[in-house]
């Protein structure tokens, strides 16, 4: 009550919110974790690139390059205590050049190697959660996490909850360290490895309706443009598992009824793609999209099976915190 | 918002500083914050966007760069805060 109190009086003061193209420009840098070209986002909110890096540090005191910087750090530490794969695979899918280049963001950013920091964190946060200690500290080996960690409740995009909420989502174990934005203390959890997908004609309303009515629990919401309105959402489900869904693209993703509203695919995660791409042409069956790398840093692959089920599958892990 | 136990000392580069939060509140930070807690520590953690900041606290976030202040110091442009 006391936070709502203080909110109402927030909305009621006449103070002076940054300019509209500012929080475009914010969506398009953050919500693309740091991927979009900030050459792209000038163009879209219809200012010079000097002109948006001017504004950008006035109203946050970064401009847009540094902001970029530090959306891809917060997306590779995401990834690495999601247990995406090997710091070889997140720095590819964060779009450094390769791994050292990774390492001088993160000894610039973090004062130290992403192999340090998971060497000196991650054994603390599985004893915090009561999980097994993750291999500590060799760079080439995959992160692992406990099962069934505890998730964190905050998130770039405002956070709806639904009746009661999750238990234990309010909770964050570990030190608390102010930084950009979301927490360095994200407790290890993991995500199904396969997502119902849904797709919406009006997708905010999904949003709103698919706490309220059917109770699920928001994890993320990447709010897209006017063709687009929730480029992505990821949902949990309190006793597990969770969906992904979106609005409609404007341009067909999937031929005929499947994967439109109305329907629902699948989306399966996996490190091994291309190995699930092989088995599903060698069987003969209808390729929906050729394996190929996503502009959110994914390699993915989509196919028809024999009864016209659409599923995808990709490296993508799913947010996760 | 740490519960139970304030927030105590800790340092960010060069700077350390000492005394104790209660409701800590961080700009944007390039640099990593070191803190020292004496053990377990719970509480609750808000990611607010920037840009809302002068609704939410008063000032824009560029003023809050790199710092930490306690959230009863901000400017009382909403009356006073959570209190």
């Amino acid at each position: 009550m006391l936070v709502r109190d203080w909110l109402d009086r927030c909305a009621g003061t006449d103070a002076t919110d940054p300019k509209p193209e500012l929080f475009r420009a914010w969506e398009l840098i953050i919500g693309s974790r740091g991927r979009r070209r900030i050459s792209d986002v000038a163009a879209d909110v219809g200012w010079s690139r000097r002109h948006l890096t001017a504004q950008l540090r006035a109203a946050t005191g970064y401009g847009a390059k540094d902001l970029a910087r530090l959306a891809r750090f917060q997306q590779a530490r995401r990834m690495i205590v999601t247990a995406y794969g090997s710091l070889a695979d997140v720095a590819a899918a964060c779009r450094y050049a390769d791994q050292s280049h990774l390492n001088a963001e993160w000894r610039e950013f973090a004062g130290c190697t992403p192999g340090e920091w998971i060497a000196a964190e991650v054994p603390v946060l599985s004893q915090l959660t009561g999980g097994p200690a993750a291999p500590a500290g060799d760079r080439a080996e995959r992160v692992g996490g406990p099962a069934g960690g505890r998730r964190r409740g905050s998130v770039f995009c405002k956070t709806r909850r639904g009746p009661g909420g999750h238990p234990g989502s309010m909770t964050t174990s570990g030190t608390t360290t102010p930084e950009t934005g979301t927490s360095t203390t994200t407790v290890p959890r993991t995500n199904p490895g396969a997502w119902p997908t849904l797709s919406y004609r009006d997708a905010e309303a999904a949003v709103r309706y698919l706490i309220d009515v059917v109770g699920f629990v928001e994890s993320v919401v990447y709010r897209g443009g006017d063709d687009r309105p929730i480029a992505h959402a990821e949902f949990r489900w309190p006793d597990g598992g969770g969906i992904m869904f979106g609005s409609e693209p404007s341009e067909g993703r999937w031929s005929g009824a499947a994967g439109a509203p109305g329907t629902s695919s699948a989306y399966l995660s996996t490190d091994d793609v291309a190995e699930v791409a092989r088995r599903v042409t060698s069987a003969g069956w209808r390729v929906l999209r050729p394996l190929a790398e996503t502009d959110y840093g994914s390699r993915e692959f989509a196919f028809f099976d024999p009864e016209g089920n659409a599923w995808s599958v990709g490296t993508y892990r799913g947010e996760g915190s | 918002m740490p519960i139970d136990i304030p927030l105590g000392g800790g340092s960010a580069g060069s700077r350390a500083w000492s005394g104790e939060f209660l409701i800590p509140l961080g700009g944007l930070h390039s640099r990593a914050v070191l803190l020292s807690p004496k053990g377990p520590q719970v509480g609750i953690q808000l990611a607010v966007n920037p840009l809302a900041s002068p609704r939410l606290f008063g000032m824009p976030a560029s003023e809050l760069l790199g710092q930490v202040i306690e959230f009863d110091q901000t400017p009382p442009a909403n009356g006073s805060p959570i209190a």
